[in-house]
C-alpha cells in the first residue's frame, strides 16, 4: 500500500509511525485489505439498513436512573480527584 | 464574503442520549457515568425518545425536510474525550434534511442540515501538559445545525444565531441559560478557501471571533498570500483566532454505519408532533393579523408570549387599540410580579373588559390591575402611587423647564425619572415612574 495513505491513516489515528514500523504496516494492511476483496464477490443488497439481521425503532423513555456504582467503574482506571488520567496534550 | 455557522445545542433531556445516565449538574467529575458513556468495550447504546421528538421539532422549526427513515454513524474521533474512539452521530440519514430559515422574517438563510450526536466529555489541561477527563458531559444529547454560507457579516451572524436561540428557547422548553449550552463552529471565508473556528461560546464572542478571521484573512490576500483550509480556536481573553490542526477531511472521519443502534422509523411521530409558534413568527402574525406596529409586536413577545396572548384575547373581546394601550402599559409594567405569582390571567382580562364597557375609570383600572397584578392591596397601591406623585410634581414644580421640553423631545422625561430613582432608591419600578412622569407631564400641558 502507498506509503502516503499509511501516512495519512497514522495521522488521523494519531500514531506517530518509525520509519520501520510504516514499511511493515505498508504490507500488512495490504495483506489486510486483500482479504475483504472476497466481498466484492458478494451479492448486492436490497433496501436500506445498517445490519443484516434487522435492528429497528428501539428507544427508551427519558427516564433518568444509575445502576451501577461509579466508584466501582473508576476502579482499575488512573484518576486523580475524581477525573481519569488522559494522555499528554501538545 | 461567505460565513456558514454550525451550532451544536444541547437538549434538554433528563437523561442522556444513549444510556440512562442522569444529565443533571454533577457535584464532582465522572459521578454521572456508566459503561456505556464511558464506552467501555461490550456497552450498548439504546437511543432515548426524547432526543428525538426535540430533533424533530428543530426540524420543523427550521422547515426542514424529514425523512421517515433515519439511522446514526459513527464519526472516528481519537481524543480523550470521547473514549470509545469514536462519536455516534448522523452522517447520510440525519434527522432533517434541507431546510430554510428567515432572520427576520425577511432574509432567507439555508440550513442544509439538522443531526443528532453525542457530546463528549470535557478535557481539562494541568501544568505538565498531561491532561484530566470529566465523562459527565459524555452522551448529553446534541443537535448539531448546519447553514449554508449565505451569512454576510459577523454582525448579520450574531443576529441570526440571537434569533434562532430565542427561537430554539421557545420551542423546546430550554433552560435560561440556554445560550452557554449553546456552541458553534464558524465557518468563513473571504476569498476561495475557508478556515474553521471551532467551539466559539456565546453571541459577542461569535461575532469577536468572525470579525478577526475577516481581517486576517483579507490581510493575507491582500499582501498576495494564500489561506490554508485549517481549523481555528478562539481566544477569548486575546480576542485573536489560533491555527490547531490542518482541516480533517470527511474521509479521515470514515464514517460507518451505527449497527447497534439500528434503524428508526419516524413517521408517525413526525406526524404527531406540533411545535408552538416561534416569538419571531408569532411577532409577523401580530403585525399582519392586527395590523400593529412591528416594533410595539416585537416588544410584546420580546417581554413575554404570555403578553401576547392576553392581547390577542383582548384584542378580540374589545378592540385592538384598548388592546396594546393595557398590554404595553400596566401589564407589562407589572409582568415580572404577576409571573411569580401562580395566578391565570383571566382576572386581567376582566378589568380591562370591565373599563371599556365604562363601568371603571382609567385610574380605577389601573389601580386594581396593579393590585391583582403585585398581589398588595388597593389601598397600599394607592398611596405608593399617591407618594411617587407628590415626588415627580415636586421636581417638576422645581424644573418647569422639562414640561416645555418635552413637547418636542419625548427624553426630557429622563430627566424626572432618574431624579426620582435616585430619590427613592429603587423602590419604585422604573415603568412605574415612567407612566406617572408621562401622565404628570401631559397634565401640565
Ligand atoms: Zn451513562
Amino acid at each position: 500500500m502507498d506509503r502516503d495513505i499509511i501516512e495519512r491513516v497514522a495521522r488521523a489515528a494519531h500514531l506517530a509511525l518509525t520509519e520501520e514500523e510504516l514499511t511493515r504496516y505498508s504490507k500488512d494492511l495490504d495483506d489486510i485489505l486483500d482479504y475483504f476483496k472476497v466481498l466484492d464477490e458478494a451479492p448486492d443488497c436490497e433496501g436500506i439498513g445498517v445490519n443484516p439481521i434487522e435492528v429497528a425503532d428501539i428507544l427508551r423513555e427519558d427516564e433518568p436512573h444509575m445502576d451501577i456504582d461509579t466508584d466501582r467503574l473508576l476502579r482499575d482506571m488512573k484518576t486523580y480527584e475524581g477525573y481519569v488520567r488522559g494522555p499528554r496534550l501538545s | 464574503m461567505k460565513i456558514g455557522l454550525e451550532v451544536h445545542v444541547q437538549l434538554p433531556t433528563e437523561s442522556k442520549m444513549f444510556c440512562s445516565c442522569p444529565t443533571t449538574d454533577a457535584e464532582a467529575p465522572n459521578t454521572h457515568v456508566c459503561p456505556t458513556c464511558l464506552g467501555m468495550p461490550g456497552s450498548r447504546p439504546v437511543l432515548n425518545k426524547q432526543a428525538v421528538i426535540y430533533g424533530i421539532m428543530l426540524a420543523k422549526m427550521l422547515n426542514c425536510s424529514i425523512d421517515d427513515t433515519t439511522w446514526f454513524s459513527r464519526k472516528t474521533y481519537f481524543y480523550p474525550d470521547m473514549s470509545k474512539s469514536v462519536q455516534i452521530t448522523q452522517y447520510d440519514h440525519p434527522i432533517g434534511g434541507a431546510g430554510m430559515y428567515y432572520l427576520n422574517g425577511k432574509t432567507p438563510i439555508r440550513i442544509t442540515r439538522i443531526h443528532l450526536e453525542e457530546d463528549p466529555g470535557k478535557t481539562k489541561r494541568v501544568g505538565d501538559l498531561s491532561s484530566l477527563v470529566d465523562y459527565n458531559r459524555s452522551g448529553i444529547p446534541l443537535a448539531e445545525i448546519v447553514t449554508e454560507p449565505d451569512l454576510k457579516t459577523p454582525a448579520q451572524a450574531r443576529e441570526f444565531l440571537g434569533q434562532l436561540i430565542a427561537d430554539i428557547r421557545h420551542v423546546i422548553d430550554l433552560p435560561g441559560d440556554g445560550e452557554r449550552s449553546i456552541r458553534c463552529d464558524c465557518n468563513l471565508s473571504v476569498g476561495v478557501e475557508r478556515c474553521e473556528v471551532k467551539n466559539v461560546t456565546g453571541l459577542k464572542n461569535v461575532e469577536r471571533a468572525l470579525t478577526f478571521e475577516m481581517i486576517r484573512q483579507t490581510k493575507i490576500l491582500k499582501s498576495g498570500g494564500k489561506i490554508v483550509r485549517e481549523t481555528r480556536r478562539f481566544d477569548e481573553e486575546r480576542g485573536v483566532t489560533i491555527s490547531v490542526r490542518k482541516k480533517e477531511l470527511e474521509s479521515d472521519y470514515g464514517y460507518i454505519d451505527e449497527p447497534d443502534l439500528g434503524i428508526f422509523h419516524i413517521k408517525n411521530m413526525v406526524d404527531s408532533i406540533h411545535i408552538k409558534e416561534s416569538p419571531l413568527n408569532m411577532t409577523l402574525r401580530l403585525v399582519k393579523q392586527y395590523g400593529i406596529d412591528e416594533n410595539t409586536a416585537r416588544q410584546l413577545v420580546s417581554t413575554s408570549t404570555k403578553i401576547a396572548e392576553i392581547f390577542e384575547e383582548l384584542a378580540k373581546t374589545t378592540d385592538v387599540q384598548t388592546a396594546i394601550s393595557w398590554t404595553t402599559g400596566m401589564i407589562s409594567a407589572n409582568w415580572k410580579a404577576f409571573e411569580m405569582r401562580d395566578e391565570s390571567h383571566e382576572h386581567i382580562i376582566e378589568l380591562v373588559k370591565t373599563f371599556k364597557d365604562g363601568n371603571m375609570t382609567d385610574t380605577e383600572c389601573n389601580l386594581e390591575l396593579k393590585s391583582f397584578m403585585t398581589g398588595t392591596s388597593v389601598e397600599s397601591v394607592k398611596n405608593a402611587s399617591a407618594d411617587l406623585e407628590v415626588i415627580i410634581n415636586k421636581f417638576l414644580d422645581g424644573n418647569p423647564e422639562i414640561v416645555e421640553d418635552s413637547r418636542k423631545n419625548d427624553k426630557a422625561a429622563n430627566r424626572v425619572i432618574g431624579h426620582v430613582m435616585k430619590e427613592t432608591g429603587g423602590s419604585y419600578s422604573s415603568a412605574d415612574i415612567v407612566a406617572a412622569t408621562k401622565k404628570l407631564i401631559s397634565a401640565r400641558f
